[in-house]
């Protein structure tokens, strides 16, 4: 079991600056994920906790323990990259004992472990491959078993699975959740674009822009209730949408209004005192539900379709309301036609506003 | 029926080449003219070393020899005289593989080392270093000598085997660092981390990783240097002395013997002798050559 704690972090490249002053607390045993576009830092702040880079302030504990000045290989950590990186020039079996034979264990020790995490991850029968002859998922597993065999605290995975095509990605996304499951006392520290990867493998998500982690909060948390703009629209897909209006409060009514619409709020709950009159509104489209509820202070519409896009499982509609778009996702198939005009609905309590002055939610 | 006809009709497969367009007459033709050019002198060098004096006087310079003779190959490796040593150019051969086996080595290890720290080590003043290095690669050597001179003789290796070694190591940094250089910056980042994480220090990521993948580049560098330093007159004249003169100096001063008479058969096949090294190693190496070249060069 380890912790890891970053603190007061701060790296630059040159004059520019990647992180200022971040903190960060991972649990023992946690899976987090750093979830963010590329450029944000995410890798960065994975490679300070490696010990990859030299950073000019801050300090990184792994197991309560000082490992600031600690060289990547004292660190008890295990790193999986992108591109596998795997050593071309040794097999598989090579590769996943380099590590062991660099701490220079016993030959049965080595062999035991080979065989261990080639077993868990069904390797064996690739052992005495090169690199070069395995596709990617085999790849991947065997730069992950490299951080296996190593019996390290903490697993430090930078996006993984980028390089991999979809179904593979998905299939190997499963494997790396039982993989944490079975590791329960492993710590896994995880850096993904991918929102999906991110729902489903977090325990805590930390969404990061610019450097700065913007909400750090369990995958349902994140997707519910975002903390602020960047996050809600970052979430979700299709994304989020967001319509920009105004807060009327009249007889301790407070009402949301855009063109042609009012949207009751007496549903939703507030997390901020309002201070502002121009906010934006934020709706999911899988929340917007077709037919008439009601359920007082649940918004009905007509909508009118645009476009379809039917995607087998679900379809999105792309409509406008008062000259607003709306994105719609409708479950299963459906034969909505462009020009159609549809009731919709949603519940203002599954919505979520922003100020516009500071994009925080209220 | 008739519309499925019709479409059946006209070309089918593969595309016919036509060998004799004019394209390929004049890329062949070419071609062939220019390696005639460079392989006529080739031809007139084995032929007349292959010949008797005699015939030689004759003056057919093209015509191959009426009564071959392996004599001139035989005097010229271990009989013709340079300054006071009759033992042909056996010693010349012997000097120069002495310094070139401890040249290469050198000079490609440490080298290969300093591209692969350039480019993977990133420390302090490392681009200031390169770039020094690379402004050496622009001087001309001439404007050297005299200050290797006094070097060498400062540190007691004038005029001796090691201080044409050190010679051949100091100059041969440029490039070969830059070559490998090139070559270990197109490595990625990531796979010296990996080998960070997985406890590998500076040498064990050079010796286990790095070494193994550069192999076609060291062929290049061992190429270039071999036939580099093997081919060498001016270092080897101005830094050794006469006993440990290299081949390329023995071979010009029996050339250039003024006394006597011009005895072109050995003359021709001394220089076919010192020249034989380096066509082997490029006749041997062609194929790694090349691909050596555009693996260094093309990914830098």
């Amino acid at each position: 079991m380890a912790s890891v704690s970053v603190r007061d972090l701060t790296v630059r490249f040159g004059a520019e600056s990647i992180l200022e002053s971040l903190n960060l607390d991972i649990k023992a045993g946690e899976f987090l994920v750093l979830l963010g576009a590329s450029g944000c830092g995410k890798s960065t702040l994975l490679n300070c906790i490696a010990g990859l880079v030299d950073f000019e302030d801050g300090q990184i504990f792994i197991n309560e323990q000082n490992v600031t000045w600690s060289e990547p290989k004292d660190r008890g950590v295990g790193m999986v990259f992108q591109s596998f990186a795997l050593y071309p020039s040794m097999t598989v079996e090579k590769n996943l004992s380099f590590s062991l034979r660099n701490a220079r264990l016993s030959k049965s020790d080595i062999n035991a472990r080979v065989r261990r995490a080639s077993k868990i991850l069904r390797i064996e029968k690739l052992l005495l491959r090169k690199p070069s002859q395995l596709s990617g998922g085999q790849r991947q597993r065997v730069a992950i078993g490299r951080a296996l065999v190593r019996d390290v605290n903490v697993f430090l995975l930078d996006e993984p699975l980028s390089n991999l095509d979809a179904k593979l990605r998905a299939e190997l996304r499963v494997e790396l959740n039982r993989l944490h499951k079975r590791l329960e006392k492993t710590t896994m520290v995880y850096v993904t674009h991918d929102q999906i990867e991110a729902m489903t493998l977090a325990d805590r998500i930390a969404v990061m822009r610019d450097g700065i982690i913007q909400q750090l909060d369990s995958p349902i948390t994140v997707y519910n209730v975002p903390v602020n703009r960047y996050v809600a629209e970052f979430i979700g897909s299709p994304s989020i949408n967001m319509i920009g209006g105004v807060i009327d409060n009249q007889a301790n009514q407070l009402t949301f209004q855009t063109r042609g619409i009012t949207v009751d709020l007496s549903r939703y709950v507030f997390s901020h005192k309002v201070r502002t009159t121009s906010v934006t509104l934020g709706v999911r489209p899988e929340h917007i539900h077709v037919g008439e509820s009601r359920v007082p202070g649940v918004f009905n519409c007509r909508i009118f379709v645009d476009l379809v896009e039917p995607m087998g499982s679900d379809t999105l509609i792309w409509a406008t309301v008062f000259g607003n778009t709306l994105r719609v996702r409708l479950n299963g198939q459906s034969d909505v036609q462009p020009g159609d005009a549809l009731s919709v609905y949603f519940d203002p309590a599954n919505t979520s506003l922003f100020a516009n002055d500071t994009n925080l939610r209220l | 029926m008739d519309k499925s006809n019709s479409l059946d009709d006209g070309p089918r497969g593969t595309k016919p080449h036509r060998a004799l367009t004019r394209r390929n007459i004049l890329v062949y033709g070419t071609l062939t003219i220019v390696s005639i050019y460079y392989l006529l002198p080739l031809y007139v060098m084995i032929v007349t070393s292959l010949k008797g004096m005699p015939e030689i006087r004759w003056g057919h310079l093209l015509a191959p020899p009426l009564e071959i003779t392996f004599q001139p190959w035989v005097k010229a490796w271990s009989q013709v005289c340079t300054g006071l040593n009759c033992d042909g150019l056996s010693r010349g051969f012997g000097n120069s593989v002495r310094i070139l086996i401890p040249s290469t080595i050198l000079s490609i290890f440490i080298a290969s080392v300093n591209g692969y720290a350039l480019s993977k080590w990133r420390f302090k003043g490392s681009e200031l270093i390169f770039t020094v290095l690379i402004i050496g690669a622009f001087i001309p050597y001439q404007t050297m000598l005299y200050p290797v001179v006094i070097i060498l003789r400062e540190i007691g290796l004038m005029g001796s085997l090691w201080g044409l070694v050190l010679v051949h190591t100091v100059f041969g940094m440029p490039i070969l660092t830059l070559i490998f250089r090139n070559f270990f910056a197109s490595i990625p980042q990531e796979l010296h981390n990996a080998a960070r994480v997985d406890g590998a220090g500076f040498w064990g990521i050079y010796f286990h990783i790095m070494l193994p993948m550069a192999v076609p580049v060291f062929v290049v560098a061992t190429i270039l240097q071999v036939t580099g330093i093997w081919n060498d007159f001016l270092f080897g004249v101005v830094y050794t002395e006469p006993a440990d003169y290299p081949m390329t100096v023995q071979l010009n001063n029996i050339v250039n013997a003024v006394q006597g008479v011009k005895e072109y058969n050995v003359n021709m096949a001394a220089t076919l002798i010192s020249g034989l090294l380096p066509l082997t190693v490029y006749f041997l190496s062609g194929k790694l050559f090349v691909r050596g070249l555009t693996s260094a060069s093309i990914k830098g």
